[in-house]
Parts: structure tokens; sequence; C-alpha cells
């Protein structure tokens, strides 16, 4: 239930305890509390569902007049988009603990699933003061959601790339570039890192801002674009080079062994749109043969990098959206 | 038989009339199963005609109810989880079926349809391509027909509903591009109380309904429940 809604009459978002778990191998937790299906997990997983309710919840969402025989009904609801789907699983009381189990078929899901556990009402009362809900399926309480994902998403690209805002005067090698908006550093073996210079006026109270419409948010997207586009084009060229400079040496027999953990993952997720093929691990080898046959780079780092790139993230978004707010004035 | 295909990597209303120009330019990969066709052609062919001359968008709009239920029943046999695939509904529509996408949302089959993608609007460049989303299903042009039939059809009333979905082109938007498309109830609910109403009626009747709903746990309701619900 978004904070955002309001709700005309009493509610609760606290005093439940909701918890959905699963014995079945290769089904894990991850540190957001979210059940995660990996490969290994069987394809029909039984999920048991607890819920807990606090002593006073239900007095507090409830007219005196109804307290005795509360007309409510503890479910559980599931919503997934991607799996498209939506439907409500409902709950045995055992003393005090209701309880119920979901059996999930692993190959009718994609993406994510978001459970709740809500007390809604089960019948209408037109009686009732109006700070009390009264109609047939109105919320009363609810928990937090839980998230199910069943498949590895594919980790958005700026995943593996950290940000930081630092001051470039404060900084003996990057006083030199006072004036620039950013810098990559990949020196460090775990991730790259976008410096981003806190020194320039407004960038960071414009960069890190959140809304969604607008000039500064189109402005923001502009930049960010203009950022990703450039930061990309060094990572994936320096990749390229860090291959081809194993490739030459003859000791080393694989080139892709001499790449850090980060670079080949970034490796792989680009390798489909830098180099033919059916999949990922087919196009990763043919780059590697390519550059290993000592043929020539220019036409992949010169005339291809940019293009994919533009391609991949849609850069052109950011010009549109600014011609957009340029419209409007 | 067809082999199904999945692009690499999504399509976008970007990148679409590149792929159109040269459908070798973004990777595919087999997916393992094979398809026939061959009934869901036959019926757009007799509905179609030649491909050649222009029908109006409401001739063409009811051939969705017909080949809604005739492509789900094409695919019946495909797992869900290859029918979530986004890029499997992108290859279908820039390959296999395009002549369908042509037909049904542009009117024709161009004579060059990569040098007439590139001047279309991106409504209709929307129709080959779209997110896994609600929004993004309801605009591909075979992933609406065949995911409303899957939700749809029961051994009961067959493809009845399916076939009301598809009368309103713009109810059937308002009705999935909402979360409470999801749900089988409320779409029905939706079809008998709104698809005789007018669009004005039935568009602040859905805003209403989603109002609602911001309050109700959906899920709990049986389609006599939303239809007082919609009556409210």
């Amino acid at each position: 239930m978004s904070s955002k809604v309001f709700y005309p009459y009493r509610t609760r978002s606290t005093g439940i305890k909701f918890s959905l778990s699963s014995i079945a191998d290769g089904v894990t937790r991850d540190n957001q509390n979210r059940l995660l299906f990996n490969g290994e997990c069987p394809n029909e997983v039984e999920l048991q569902i607890r819920v807990e309710i606090a002593d006073d919840l239900i007095q507090s969402v409830l007219h005196d007049s109804e307290v005795k025989n509360p007309p409510v009904e503890i479910i559980v609801t599931f919503q997934s988009i991607s799996s498209r789907k939506r439907f409500a699983a409902g709950l045995k009381n055992h003393n005090g603990i209701f309880q119920g189990s979901f059996r999930c078929i692993r190959t009718d899901w994609s993406g994510k699933l978001e459970a709740r556990a809500l007390v809604i009402r089960t019948n209408t009362n037109e009686k009732l003061p109006t700070s009390f809900g009264y109609a047939k399926g109105m919320n009363l309480a609810w928990s937090e959601a839980l998230e199910i994902i069943f498949e590895k998403q594919e980790e958005p690209l700026g995943n593996y790339v950290q940000s930081l805002w630092i001051s470039f005067k404060g900084r003996d090698n990057l006083r030199k570039y006072e004036d620039h908006m950013f810098a990559v550093d990949t020196t460090l073996k775990q991730l790259p890192v976008i410096l981003l210079n806190s020194d320039i006026p407004n960038a960071r109270d414009i960069l890190d801002s959140r809304g969604t419409h607008g000039l500064r948010a189109r402005t923001r997207d502009a930049t960010f674009f203009m950022i990703a586009h450039q930061v990309w084009s060094s990572i994936l060229s320096e990749i390229i080079y860090n291959l081809n400079k194993a490739a030459i040496d003859e000791q080393i027999p694989d080139p892709l062994d001499t790449l850090g953990d980060w670079e080949r993952k970034v490796l792989t997720n680009w390798s489909t749109v830098l180099y033919p093929g059916t999949d990922s691990t087919e196009c990763t080898n043919n780059l590697v043969d390519h550059i290993k046959r000592g043929e020539d780079l220019t036409q992949l780092l010169m005339e291809k990098l940019p293009s994919i790139i533009q391609e991949k993230l849609q850069t052109y978004r950011g010009f549109t959206g600014l011609v957009q707010e340029v419209k409007k004035q | 038989m067809t082999v199904l295909h999945r692009y690499v990597y999504p399509l976008t209303v970007s990148n679409v009339a590149a792929v159109i120009k040269d459908t070798g330019s973004i990777s595919t990969e087999a997916m393992g199963i094979k398809v026939n066709f061959n009934k869901f052609r036959v019926k757009f062919k007799s509905l179609c005609g030649d491909g050649k001359s222009v029908l109006s968008d409401s001739h063409r709009a009811k051939w969705d109810q017909y080949l809604a239920e005739i492509l789900y029943g094409c695919m019946s046999e495909v797992p869900l989880q290859i029918a979530y695939d986004m890029r499997l509904w992108h290859w279908l529509c820039t390959v296999e079926l395009s002549d369908f996408v042509w037909s049904r949302w542009f009117g024709q089959i161009p004579d060059q349809p990569a040098k007439v993608i590139l001047d279309t609007p991106r409504g209709f460049r929307e129709r080959f391509v779209g997110s896994p989303t609600l929004h993004g299903v309801s605009r591909n042009a075979l992933a609406r027909l065949y995911w409303c039939a899957r939700a749809l059809y029961n051994k009961q009333e067959k493809h009845k509903y399916v076939r009301k979905a598809f009368q309103k082109q713009d109810l059937f938007q308002a009705i999935f591009e909402r979360r409470l498309g999801l749900h089988t109830p409320a779409v029905r609910a939706c079809l008998d109380v709104y698809l005789t109403e007018p669009e004005d009626v039935f568009r602040k009747g859905l805003k209403r309904l989603d109002h609602h709903l911001t309050t109700h746990a959906l899920e709990s309701m049986n389609i006599k429940d939303i239809k007082e619900l919609i009556m409210r």
C-alpha cells in the first residue's frame, strides 16, 4: 500500500508480521529479504505463508460494535505484472497464527511477484461512522510487501559502475580538471568509479534530484546520458584494449582470463551488440577470435562503439526530453 | 512448423526501423519450441484479402476477436515462461507474422517496409515492440491478442469474453493498461458493465473504479462485488 494513498477511514500499516519461506533447494533469501528462485530450485516449490496479527490491531481499525465478531478476513495477495497474474490466498487460523501455503510452479512465473498480507472487510455495513471502513473488500490493515524473484534479473548496466561526488579542486590528480563535470577511474580492480565534480555549480543539486518531470529532471537526464555515453565508451574501449594486449602475448592462452570480474560481466552484457553471434558466450568468443586474428579494431572502436552505446542506452531520450521542455517555454 | 526465436535483446521504438530494414541486424536465438501458425495465416488472409487495398480502421479492428482465439490456440503448447518474454513477440511481429502487423495497424503491406516505417508515428512502431509492462503488452500487435485470450478463455464460455474485449479498442486499452486488467473477474465485470457505454462514460467509470481500488483488495472480490463497486 503506497504511503501516498489517502485512506478516509481508520487503517493500520503496522502490527502484521508476514513471512514466506521455503525449504526447497535453490530458494534463497537476499539482504533485502526477497526470496530468490535460482537455477537449482525444483520446478514445483511449496511456499509456506505465515501471518501474525498484533493483539490490538483489530480493535484499532474496527468500530466497537464490530470488535466482538469482527467481519474481517486475513488474506495474502499476490501480484505480478511480468507474469500477468493477480490473486489472493486465504489462510487458516491455527491458535492465532494464520497459515497457508502457495504451490509455485517455477515455469509459470517470470520476473517479480509481490505478496502482501491484508486484513479486509468481509461485509458491508453502511451504519458505521465515517471514520471506519465500511465496505466489503476494504483494506483495513496491511503488512510490508515481500518480493519473490523468479529469475536473475539482468543487472542494470549502472550496477557495474559506482559514482562518487568529490571536489576536483581538492584532489592533486584532478585539480587541473576542475572545470570538468566528471572523470572515470578504472584503477581499482573491483568496479570502475565515476567521479562527479561537486565544484561545478548546481551539478549536485540537479543530478541528485528525483523528479520525473520538468526542466530540472530533463537537464539531469540529458547530462546523465552524456556522461553514460562517455563512460561506457571509455570502459568498453579499455576492456577491448586489455583483451587486445593479452591476445598478442603468446604466453597467455586465453585473453579472457586476464580480465577482472567486473570486466567480464560488462563484456558479457555488451557482447551480443559488440559482435554477431547467437548468444553472449558465442559473441564473446567471436570477439576474442577477431582480436586474436590480429584484425583491425578501428571499425569496432571508431564506428560501431558510438552507435551501439546510443542504441543500447537510447541516449537520444536526453535530447528529446529537453526539447519537450523547450517547446513548453 | 515454425521454430520460435527471440531477439537476444529487446527491440525498442528507436531500433525497430533498423531491424525491419535488416532482420539480421540483431541476433536471435532459437527457443527450442515449434509452432504451427497456418491456421492463423489462413484466417488472416481470409480477413484481409490480398493485403494491397487499404481497409478502414473499424474493418481491421474486427479481426482481433477472431485472430486472438486462433493465435492462442496455435501457441497453446508454448510454455508460459517463453510467452512472457517480449523478445519472442518482437521477433514474431517483425519476422514471422509481420504481414499481420502491417495489415492490421498500417492498413496494408507496403512494398518497401524499411522506407515506410521511418515515417510512421511512434504509436505504430509500438505495435512491433513493447516492454513486459501493462502498456507494452497491450500495444504489441500479437502479445495483446494472446494474453487477452489466455486471460478470458474458459471451458464453459470458450472465447465469449475474448470477443467482447476486442469489440471496442479504447475499452480494451482502458482495461488492460490498468492493474485491474490482471484480475480476470474485474475484466469480465468491466466488459459486462461498459461494453455498450460510450467512451466518456467508461473512461470516467474506470477512473473512478481505479480510485476505489486503491482502498480495496481487488483480489478478494468476485464479479458481483466488482460490479457493485462500479455502480457505487
